[in-house]
């Protein structure tokens, strides 16, 4: 309010005249749009749960298998289905080595040994094998996301931009592909292929990418026609730099949504096939695979289960909630006034 | 003069909560309505029209707070005078009593108005088997005779259509004969043909008039069109920044007007046998979440004394039905004379009235 | 409208024929298909051809295979159960397959919808709040964990419910398996009904009808809902997949014998015939429903139903 006139008592009935200059700066504060976007983001609870807890995750993927001593693949029978047991944390019922009243660790005489999240039926520690596994699960997903980027993108934007006879054959053969359910194609695939990480991986390829060329296209269409296109094309752009520099800066919001969407629907298809026994092969081990194995001995010793499926849940749920966070941080709904 | 006062609201203050904080938008609204009368009230986008009437029918959004006034309604219930204080209503008895029964309203655009998924005729007949508890045969007489009246053709055929298969036209004409339908004392119109066609646009207009005399209707007019408001309003209220800065007959406005911003409003009308620039108030209106000191209009006002800056003007008394909020009716004040081109133009219409008169 | 329907019909048709396609080549040509087996020799390949009809030119081939799709003759099983018609194994389990995925829908659809609906109406309370939290949750979280959860908990430890499928008990011990597999059908009809709701709630014609004095039951059920009601079949069409894939596990998990277990173990056991007998059903399962859905909209929408209907001035 610096702008304040001065009003000399006495003088209050001369004209003074419109200082039409003083509300237009006023009236409303401009921001720039990544600042409103962060901002949004921000006030998000559970867009900030989601980042944190990935972060917590990623992190225990990197340094969870190297904290302890032991390997993934480290077959050691004695030590076969041992509870988990933390120092430390004993008094937690959950971490202190008993199960259901036995204190194997006890009756082996195994004093000094921790497995902080118990051992499966082979005696490998489970910690290492989720953190592993959850090192696995990321990896497919930061493909899954490339691919999507990569594949869905360009494929969404050429169909969109160039429009017609292009476009419609394009658009045909993706409804084709989208009238097969995704899972039997990937479960097609992994039959004729041997299952394995790098079988997934192409299985994903070639299905992940079409929700992710629907919304590239569906934007471009969107902005093809804006006028700023149009300004660029008489200055004469070619194609190519319209693409790119024009018309992709702006979409970049929505690919970016788009693309944390993918990534619990990757994680989850891995999950699921490992699940199923077309995952990951032993010794490796992923989020799923080792769900599978947990899951069958999960009635006397729930725990194998219980901390694989916990890291996945938690993975999904956090990667949902980030892109529920960007969604709603790039493309506001204003219910309030 | 046998004027039966229909509405009066005093000293309306509204506020609204949003994300970037509270909005003042309405600082203190009087009207009077009578019945049979149309009141226009005239302004900007944003000056509060819509607002001050949403809260008369109690359908104001949930985040709007009414901090202060009155909202009383007169009318007659089996032949005894009965007064509704509507601020003091639940929503409920509001619903039961008032909405669409006594005071119904015309929203703007028609195209968004309807549902589109109930038939028009279930959306004419609802109201009417909701307050006047009529049978599904009687509505669907009256619904009829409504499409009638509103000139619809072939109205039994029309009953089963949907909003999406009429044209806007069409559409405000339904919601003119919905609004209609319970037989209601006020209609209030918010800018019901802004969205319209100008040929649309006058048909309309025509109608609402024409089926005001025969009910003897009372209306209000919300519309930021003074062409229109020159065709079909008695009185006029024109609003800025939440309140009104003048107000007074349709002649007294547009011929005698007093408040700057309302020579203004005036010169803004394009004239098309003149060839004069168009004019424009510069600047833009105020933005209602920080706190007004003074007049509001004082940063666009040109003839703006030192005093608006610093208190708000009043209403001051011109005649018995024309006020205006401005310093410049003050005493103390520069005797200041509206805009020479605005005074030519006015001095012309005046001379064409005469000759018409003649 | 019709010209619509036979769009789709033609679609389909187009897709479910391709897909054959595909099936067939992978039949014929797959390494590990048993008309590939290295183990046998030539001869008993050809014998092993003849008798499934797969001799002589390919189009012929093609044909008769595509014949015996749509005839609902598959073949034989190879090693789950040698020598049984696929066609009578796959009779047997998939009315529990559907029953069971009927009841997860139904639960999740009637769930979803209350749960959106009053999150809506309840907008930034705690009502709200929990409402989304728990339709993130359910969207996220895989449907085997919440298998493995309620089997733990309500059949394992609290013995409410039994945690393995039993015939005798055809009702109760479906109960866990469809609380797992309609989590996400629940949770998805509720965001999207949610998000809905709030929009036709600030509509226009919502406001209109306000005005003309309705009472909230009115306005919420006959003018609110009917609108939300379309946007949300629509995402009936993608939660078919997420079932499907659902009662594989859910199905493996509480050893219910549908064609969903069915499949995992051909899966496992590399029994060819069955997988690709099975890939077949559930392709036209998932056409079909997508068509009929694609249908529903159409006779639900009168803006869609009445497209044909001219404009009046």
């Amino acid at each position: 309010m610096t702008d304040e006139i001065k009003i000399e008592p006495g003088h209050e009935f001369e004209l003074v005249g419109a200082r039409a200059n003083m509300h237009i700066d006023k009236n409303y504060a401009s921001q720039s749009f990544w600042k409103d976007v962060l901002a949004r983001f921000a006030r998000n609870k559970g867009a900030i749960f989601g980042i944190i807890m990935i972060t917590v995750i990623i992190a225990f993927a990197i340094i969870g298998p190297s904290m302890n001593d032991y390997d993934y693949d480290n077959v050691n029978l004695p030590h076969q289905n041992l509870a988990p047991r933390i120092r430390g944390l004993e008094l937690l019922s959950v971490f202190n080595g008993t199960e259901n009243g036995v204190n194997r660790y006890r009756d082996l005489g195994l004093d000094d040994t921790y497995y902080w999240f118990g051992t499966d039926t082979l005696g490998r520690d489970q910690w290492t094998r989720t953190w592993e596994g959850t090192r696995i699960s990321l990896f497919i997903a930061m493909i899954a996301v490339l691919i999507d980027m990569l594949i869905g993108v360009g494929y969404g934007l050429t169909s969109g931009y160039f429009g017609g006879a292009v476009d419609g054959a394009m658009q045909r053969v993706v409804e084709i592909l989208n009238g097969i359910p995704t899972l039997i194609i990937v479960t097609l695939l992994m039959l004729v292929m041997e299952p394995g990480l790098r079988s997934i991986i192409i299985a994903l390829m070639l299905t992940g990418w079409i929700g992710m060329s629907r919304v590239a296209r569906a934007q471009v269409l969107k902005l093809k026609e804006q006028e700023y296109v149009l300004a660029a094309r008489t200055l004469g752009m070619g194609n190519f730099g319209l693409i790119f520099q024009e018309i992709l800066p702006n979409i970049f919001g929505q690919l970016i949504t788009m693309s944390m969407f993918s990534i619990p629907s990757a994680i989850f298809s891995e999950a699921f096939l490992s699940f199923v026994g077309l995952g990951v092969q032993t010794p490796m081990a992923s989020l799923g695979s080792l769900i599978n194995d947990g899951y069958k001995s999960f009635l006397n010793h729930p725990y194998m289960l219980v901390f694989p499926a916990a890291v996945l849940a938690l993975l999904m749920l956090s990667f949902n909630l980030l892109a529920d966070g960007l969604r709603d941080a790039f493309d506001p709904k204003m219910q309030e006034m | 003069m046998n004027r039966e006062l229909v509405l009066r609201i005093r000293d309306l203050y509204i506020s609204f909560r949003t994300a970037a904080g509270t909005v003042n938008s309405i600082r203190g609204v009087n009207l009077d309505l009578y019945r049979g009368e149309t009141i226009a009230i005239v302004g900007e986008s944003g000056s509060g029209k819509s607002v001050t009437m949403k809260a008369t029918m109690g359908i104001l959004s949930s985040n709007g707070k009414v901090n202060d006034g009155t909202i009383e309604f007169y009318a007659q219930d089996a032949g005894k005078p009965v007064t509704y204080k509507v601020l003091e209503m639940s929503k409920k008895a509001i619903r039961r009593h008032i909405s669409g029964k006594r005071i119904a309203m015309v929203f703007q655009d028609p195209m968004t108005s309807l549902n589109p998924t109930m038939s028009i005729g279930t959306q004419l007949m609802e109201g009417m088997r909701h307050h006047d508890h009529l049978s599904r045969a009687e509505a669907w007489k009256k619904a009829v005779e409504l499409l009638r009246m509103v000139e619809i053709p072939e109205p039994e055929k029309r009953m089963r259509s949907y909003p999406h298969q009429l044209s806007g036209g069409m559409r405000q004409r339904v919601d003119i004969a919905i609004a209609l339908s319970c037989d209601p004392d006020i209609l209030i119109c918010d800018e019901p043909t802004t969205a319209l066609d100008v040929t649309i646009q006058a048909k309309i207009l025509e109608l609402i008039q024409s089926i005001q005399k025969q009910r003897n209707l009372s209306v209000i007019y919300i519309t930021h069109d003074l062409g229109v408001v020159s065709k079909i309003a008695d009185y006029v209220s024109v609003m800025y920044a939440g309140k009104i800065v003048e107000q007074g007959t349709v002649n007294e406005i547009f011929y005698d007007p007093r408040h700057p911003y309302t020579w203004g409003l005036l010169s803004s009308i394009p004239d098309v046998t003149s060839d004069q620039k168009l004019f424009t108030i510069p600047g833009s209106p105020p933005n209602m979440l920080h706190p007004i000191r003074g007049d509001a209009f004082a940063p666009r006002n040109v003839y703006a004394v030192g005093m608006d800056y610093l208190e708000e003007p009043p209403m001051f008394k011109i005649s018995n039905t024309h006020y205006a909020a401005t310093w410049l009716l003050d005493k103390r004040a520069p005797k200041v004379a509206m805009p020479a081109a605005l005074r030519a133009r006015i001095d012309k219409m005046l001379g064409e009235t005469v000759q018409d008169g003649e | 409208m019709s010209k619509y329907v036979l769009k789709r019909l033609l679609l389909a048709a187009v897709t479910l024929l391709i897909i054959v396609f595909v099936l067939f080549l992978m039949l014929q040509y797959m390494p590990g298909s048993p008309f590939n087996d290295e183990k046998l020799g030539k001869e008993q390949i050809e014998t092993l051809k003849a008798k499934y009809g797969l001799d002589g030119p390919i189009y012929l081939r093609f044909l008769r295979y595509v014949e015996h799709m749509a005839t609902g003759d598959f073949g034989l099983s190879y090693n789950i159960q040698k020598n049984v018609p696929i066609a009578e194994m796959i009779r047997g389990r998939l009315p529990i397959s559907l029953r069971l995925g009927g009841q997860a829908v139904l639960l999740g659809a009637a769930l979803g919808l209350l749960l959106g609906v009053v999150a809506a109406l309840r907008h930034n309370t705690f009502l709200d709040t929990l409402c989304t939290v728990i339709s993130v949750i359910g969207v996220s979280v895989p449907s085997f964990v919440f298998a493995f959860f309620l089997l733990y908990n309500l059949g394992f430890k609290a013995g409410w419910f039994p945690i393995l499928y039993k015939v005798s008990l055809p009702f109760s011990s479906t109960v866990l398996p469809t609380l797992a597999l309609s989590m996400f059908p629940m949770a998805q009809i509720a965001r999207f009904a949610r998000t809905e709701m709030l929009e036709v709630l600030g509509s226009d014609y919502m406001l209109f009808a306000e005005s003309k004095g309705l009472t909230s039951l009115r306005l919420h059920v006959c003018h609110a809902l009917r609108n939300v009601l379309i946007p949300v079949i629509t995402v009936l069409a993608p939660l078919v997949v997420n079932l499907m894939t659902g009662s594989m596990v859910i199905e493996k998990i509480f050893s219910v014998p549908g064609v969903g277990s069915l499949l995992v173990t051909a899966i496992q056991s590399n029994d060819y015939n069955v997988v690709i007998s099975l890939t077949f059903i559930y392709c036209v399962m998932y056409i079909g429903i997508m068509l009929v859905v694609d249908m529903l909209y159409g006779v639900i929408d009168p803006r869609i139903r009445l497209a044909k209907g001219k404009s009046h001035d």
